[in-house]
Order: structure tokens, then C-alpha cells, then sequence
């Protein structure tokens, strides 16, 4: 937004107030003061915080406040959706105030913690700044607490062992009700390169999934003039085991194969953020997706991760939510509103989950408060990123969670209570 | 229960309309008013009626009645749980909810006109003033738009009476909405450009549609099968922002 010039808000003062009277001065807009009642209360829901991830064994660092453009840059973070605050130091060189933790921490680990036991479980709390509109519960500077959970074995227990973590930090936080989603970046990413868009309707295509707008994305899978009529590459035409036979059918033969694909992987982008709840909800997905495993075996690996993230949380004695958003098997029973409170959160898939971080590469999560329109944790996995920052290739995932949302979703429980 | 904020004023009735023939809100307890008789209809309609908050029993639908421009900052807010606004509206304003379904009311189109003397007939005119004063209530979209196609431009904000701008020699020209395009005639104006089709949306909060998924599915699956489908030109250019 343009800010007001300066003579204008001279002028507006005083009219507002008498003439050359001194106007008390403001902090400027999205940072704020934190005063002795709200300090204390961040203070205390810090402790509880700190506690609990190093009971589950993660151990605080601190980066700095800036970092050279590049480590955001690897990350993907100062592309023009992102606004960051950027600066130059006196050698001409761009800084950028943080706009998130994890890029940091995954420099971190690429450099000073190259040489450290793996896996490096970390946790922070830090201020982290965006220059975006003040909207809904987050001004530009907004604190953040997190971990992430770097190098080793490439596993599903990485995932759950975040994903309990969470939920087990969400609780200890005081929220009783509560849901995390969990979605899949590189399912997303699969479905939408069958769909075999140009480029730029491509990513219109993930944007649209991002953004939630079901409208531009129904009219982006509706546009069938789009559709591919020749095989683009010769990777991408013959279909595992079948030869393609000779001559000038071949091509046709294997093009109007791909134009089917290419049709059906259409039809099931625009069915992807339907696909929400347990186990079942799963199983109807994969039923719809077999078609493309061969073409996409990303597809399958996907879903069999989901389905083992599934299965653990519910071992690790977390509820699972069916499609209708309740605790799947005990449902018709309990009343919302009842004292018997699930102690533990509700864990399902959404299979439509973007998050607007584009270094995801697998799991992805969303954790909320029903009765909040607002999402207060966010994360995932992110197997590039270190690679990208100079490291050597490691899996790695993680979450954080927003402070000033989590203590309005407090306030809220504790009134509704 | 669902809160649905609904904007005031030009899409209304037909919003009214659309839920009722869906069977979202009884007959008896929301009578429209009829613009015929300048909305003052009998039986006290929506848009008569002071209060601002209306329940359906039979549905279970509260409905909140906004000023349309404020729609979306309910809705990103939690406050409504679902809201109705143009596309104009949702450009203009990039509020962070999910656009659930094209309704298919409202519908008209945003332009960019010019006096019909000034001899201009495109943007790449070279007559075209430079740099190309233009009055709108769509600062955002406006700028975006004339970038994109390389104009250089000054743009003027106004909150209403865009058209009569040029005539006044305010400015050069206007991007504004057109149904019928008679307001355009009436005040000499001339179509030079399309800016974007418009029509009615039903947005929700992202996270409340997720919490609240089996009644907005419900609603939505009603409100579906009522829509005014018709498809408009260039229905593909909603990404423009």
C-alpha cells in the first residue's frame, strides 16, 4: 500500500488537533509494543513451548535477524508473492530481514552444522517479518516457534515424530480442540504435471490450489482446447509395457493415450480438495488415481506415505477425523460441546493442502482451531533445501507455529469455556 | 450454523432469488423486493428491513447483511463463515479466502472507456494521452491492468460517479463495471479495452470451510444445481491479479 506523504499527515494532524500541537508518536505500521500483561503471557506460553520440545529432545538455536538475499532466495521466499523486508549493507551486498525460520536453519545446517551428528533436531523462537497488508490475527513483524528435524534416514517416523510433536504442543498450549491436516506436495505437484498444462497455466493451476479459488481452478481443468494433442517428449509417450507400434499411427496411438491422461489428471485436480478425512477417504483417492501410477508412480509413493502417516498417528493413539470432519468410529455419541474433550488432536488428509512455501516436498502440515478462522501451524518436508544452500542432499521436516495466533486461539477457548 | 455474510444493493435480490430457489431460505421469511416499485415491496423486504442480521430457522443460514466492499474482510476474518462478493470486489480487496463457486448473478463486465470524441479506439493508440489519466473506484486492478499492457498511467480514485470524471476533464478516461453499457452511452463513453468479466462469488473463510465442511458441502451442492451457468467471454481471465 502506498503510505500517505508526510506533508499530508502534518496537515491531517492538525486539523485533527490544534495547530503545531506535538502528535504523540506511533510505532510504524505491523510492529508493535508488547506491554507488561501480554509480555508476561508470551513469556509463560514460551516456557511451556521451550519445555516441550526439549523434552522431545530438540535443542534451541538462534540465527540472525538478517541474512544475505541468497539463503530466501534458495528457498524461494523473495519471489514478487513474497514481500520481504530488504536492505544493503555498506558493501552494496542485499540483506533481507527474515521472512521465515526454516531457510535459516537449513543454512545452518548446510555450514556451521555440516559436520554435526545427524539427525540434528533443532527448535527456535524468533521474530520473523513480512511486508504484507496487517490481516487477521499477524502483523508484519510475528513471532514463531518451531523445529525442525534435519538429516538421516528418509522416513515416515521423521514425519510422525513432527507430526506427534505438534499435536503434543498444541495440547500442552491449552487447546483441547484441534485439528492438523495433513497434505502431500509432491502429490500435488505429480497430479498437475499429468494434467500437462503450459507452463503458465501450470502454475495458475497450483496457485488456484494455494489460494483455495475452486473457481479459476474448474475453469482451468475445464479447458479441454489446452489439452495436449502430441506427445511433448519421448520420455513421457510410450505406457510401461506396450510397444509402441510403427509408423505414423504410433504417434497418434500414443498421443491420444496421453490427451486421455492428460483428461482424467484434469478431472481429478478439480476433486483434490474434496479429498479430506481418514483412511477411507485415502482408499476412494487411490481408487480414482490408480490409472496414472503407471505414467506417475510419484502418485502411489505419495498415497503409501499418507496412508503410513495415517496408520502411525493412529498407533501414537491420535484420533483420526472421517469426512465429515468428526472423530471417526465413536461418532453420533458425543455432542459438541461436551466435557469429554478429545486429549489429543484430530489428524486427517487433505488432499488439496498447497502451502504457500514452495521448497515442500513432501508431506505437508495445516493445524487449526475449529472455531478460528485462522491457521496456526503450519509445516513439512523439505528435501531439497539444504542441498540448495550448499549442503549435501538430506531429507529433512519440520512445523512452526505462530505465537500471536496461538494466544488469540487461547484467549478464545478459555472465554467459550 | 452457517453465517453468510450477503453484500447490500445491486446483487441482493438476485442473491435472495438464487437461495430460495435453492430451498435455503423459506419464501415467507425473505420476500424480495421488487425493483418495480422501487424496492419498497410488501410484506418488508431484506432490503427494507433496518436489521442487519437474519436468521432462517428451517435452513439453519444466518445471514449477515454488508456493505459489498466489506464481504470479504468478514469472511477473511472468521466473523462470517461464507460471504458473497463480485470479483471486482475480491480482486481489488486480495483477501485471503477460498472462492468456492461462480454463482453466475451479478454479472457485467469491468471496462476501460474514453470519451467517444477524443478519437482514441484502443490502448495502443498513440493518441492516447500521455501519461493516461484514468478515474476508477478499482485503483489495484487498474494499475495491474494498464501495466500489463505497457500504458503509463495516473490513476484517479474515486468512490462513485466515475463516468462523469472525463466529462468534467478530470480525467482522460475510467475503468469501471458496465451491465448494459447505458451509463457508458448516456455520458458519451466509448469501450476501448475489457478489462474483466464479473460476476458473483461464494467465498468462505479457508479454515471454517474446512471445520465446517459437511454443511458447506450441503449448501453448496444446493446452490450448484441453481446457479445461473452461462459461461461468459474470455470466463478463463479471472487470474489477471
Amino acid at each position: 500500500m502506498r503510505s500517505v506523504p508526510s506533508a499530508d499527515s502534518d496537515s491531517l494532524r492538525h486539523s485533527l488537533w490544534d495547530a503545531g500541537a506535538t502528535g504523540r508518536l506511533q510505532t510504524p505500521t505491523g510492529v508493535r509494543d508488547v506491554l507488561p500483561a501480554e509480555a508476561r503471557a508470551r513469556r509463560q506460553l514460551e516456557a511451556v513451548i521451550r519445555e516441550t520440545f526439549a523434552e522431545a529432545g530438540y535443542e534451541e538455536v538462534e540465527t540472525p535477524i538478517c541474512e544475505y538475499e541468497e539463503v530466501f532466495a534458495a528457498a524461494g521466499l523473495v519471489e514478487d508473492s513474497w514481500q520481504v523486508y530488504r536492505f544493503f549493507d555498506r558493501e552494496g551486498r542485499t540483506l533481507v530481514l527474515r521472512p521465515d525460520m526454516t531457510a535459516p536453519i537449513a543454512r545452518l545446517a548446510a555450514t556451521r552444522l555440516a559436520g554435526a551428528a545427524r539427525p540434528l533436531r533443532l527448535s527456535y523462537i524468533g521474530d520473523v517479518f513480512r511486508y504484507e497488508e496487517v490481516h487477521a490475527g499477524r502483523q508484519r513483524q510475528f513471532r514463531q516457534a518451531g523445529v525442525e528435524r534435519i538429516g538421516g534416514e528418509r522416513s515416515v517416523e521423521a514425519d510422525l515424530e513432527v507430526l506427534a510433536l505438534a499435536g503434543r504442543l498444541l495440547w500442552r498450549c491449552g487447546l483441547e480442540r484441534f485439528r492438523i491436516d495433513v497434505g502431500h506436495a509432491q502429490l500435488v505437484q505429480e497430479l498437475v504435471a499429468a494434467g500437462q498444462w503450459p507452463e503458465r497455466e501450470g502454475k495458475a493451476v497450483r496457485r488456484a490450489l494455494r489460494e483455495r479459488n475452486y473457481v479459476l481452478l474448474a475453469e482451468l481443468a475445464g479447458e479441454r482446447s489446452a489439452l495436449p494433442v502430441e506427445p511433448q517428449s519421448p520420455a513421457t509417450s510410450p505406457p510401461a509395457g506396450r510397444l509402441p507400434p510403427a509408423g505414423t499411427t504410433a504417434s497418434l496411438g500414443t498421443s491420444a493415450a496421453t490427451a486421455a491422461t492428460a483428461s482424467l489428471a484434469r478431472e481429478l485436480v478439480l476433486e483434490l480438495p474434496r479429498w479430506r478425512g481418514g483412511f477411507e477417504v485415502l482408499a476412494a483417492a487411490r481408487a480414482r488415481l490408480e490409472p496414472l501410477f503407471v505414467q506417475r508412480p510419484g502418485l502411489a509413493a505419495a498415497l503409501d506415505e499418507l496412508e503410513q502417516i495415517l496408520a502411525g498417528a493412529k498407533a501414537a493413539g491420535m484420533q483420526l477425523y472421517d469426512r465429515h470432519g468428526d472423530p471417526g468410529g465413536d461418532r453420533g455419541g458425543s455432542s459438541p460441546g461436551s466435557h469429554a474433550m478429545p486429549s489429543t488432536p484430530l489428524v486427517g488428509v487433505d488432499l488439496g493442502l498447497v502451502r504457500d512455501l514452495s521448497y515442500y516436498t513432501g508431506p505437508v502440515l495445516e493445524g487449526f482451531v475449529p472455531d478460528l478462522g485462522l491457521v496456526l501451524l503450519t509445516g513439512g518436508r523439505y528435501d531439497r533445501l539444504v542441498e540448495q544452500l550448499g549442503g549435501r542432499p538430506e531429507p529433512a521436516t519440520g512445523f512452526a507455529v505462530g505465537l500471536e495466533r496461538l494466544m488469540l486461539a487461547r484467549e478464545r477457548a478459555s472465554a467459550s469455556r | 450454523m452457517l453465517t453468510i455474510a450477503l453484500p447490500k444493493g445491486r446483487v441482493l435480490e438476485a442473491a435472495t432469488a438464487l437461495f430460495r430457489e435453492a430451498g435455503l431460505v423459506a419464501p415467507e421469511s425473505a420476500p424480495v423486493a421488487d425493483s418495480s416499485t422501487g424496492g419498497a415491496a410488501k410484506g418488508g423486504t431484506w432490503e427494507d428491513s433496518r436489521r442487519l442480521i437474519l436468521e432462517d430457522s428451517a435452513s439453519g443460514l444466518r445471514f449477515l447483511l454488508a456493505k459489498p466492499w466489506d464481504v470479504p474482510t468478514y469472511v477473511e476474518y472468521g466473523a462470517a463463515d461464507l460471504g458473497l462478493a463480485g470479483k471486482d470486489v475480491l480482486l481489488e480487496r486480495g483477501k485471503a479466502v477460498a472462492e468456492l463457486l461462480d454463482l453466475g448473478i451479478g454479472r457485467c463486465r469491468m471496462v476501460c472507456a474514453v470519451p467517444g470524441d477524443s478519437g482514441v479506439t484502443a490502448l495502443t493508440d498513440e493518441m492516447l494521452p500521455f501519461p493516461f489519466r484514468v478515474a476508477t473506484k478499482y485503483p489495484r486492478i487498474t494499475r495491474t491492468f494498464l501495466e500489463h499492457h505497457g500504458v503509463a498511467a495516473e490513476i484517479i480514485n474515486l468512490q462513485g460517479s466515475v463516468e462523469v470524471a472525463p466529462l468534467v476533464g478530470l480525467a482522460d478516461g475510467i475503468v469501471d463495471l458496465t451491465e448494459t453499457g447505458r451509463t457508458l452511452r448516456e455520458n458519451g463513453l466509448r469501450v476501448i479495452a475489457e478489462v474483466l468479466p464479473v460476476t458473483t462469488r461464494l467465498i468462505a473463510n479457508p479454515v471454517l470451510h474446512k471445520a465446517k465442511q459437511e454443511e458447506v458441502d450441503r449448501l453448496l451442492e444446493r446452490l450448484e444445481q441453481v446457479r445461473a451457468v452461462r459461461p461468459g467471454p474470455g470466463a478463463g481471465r479471472t487470474d489477471l491479479v
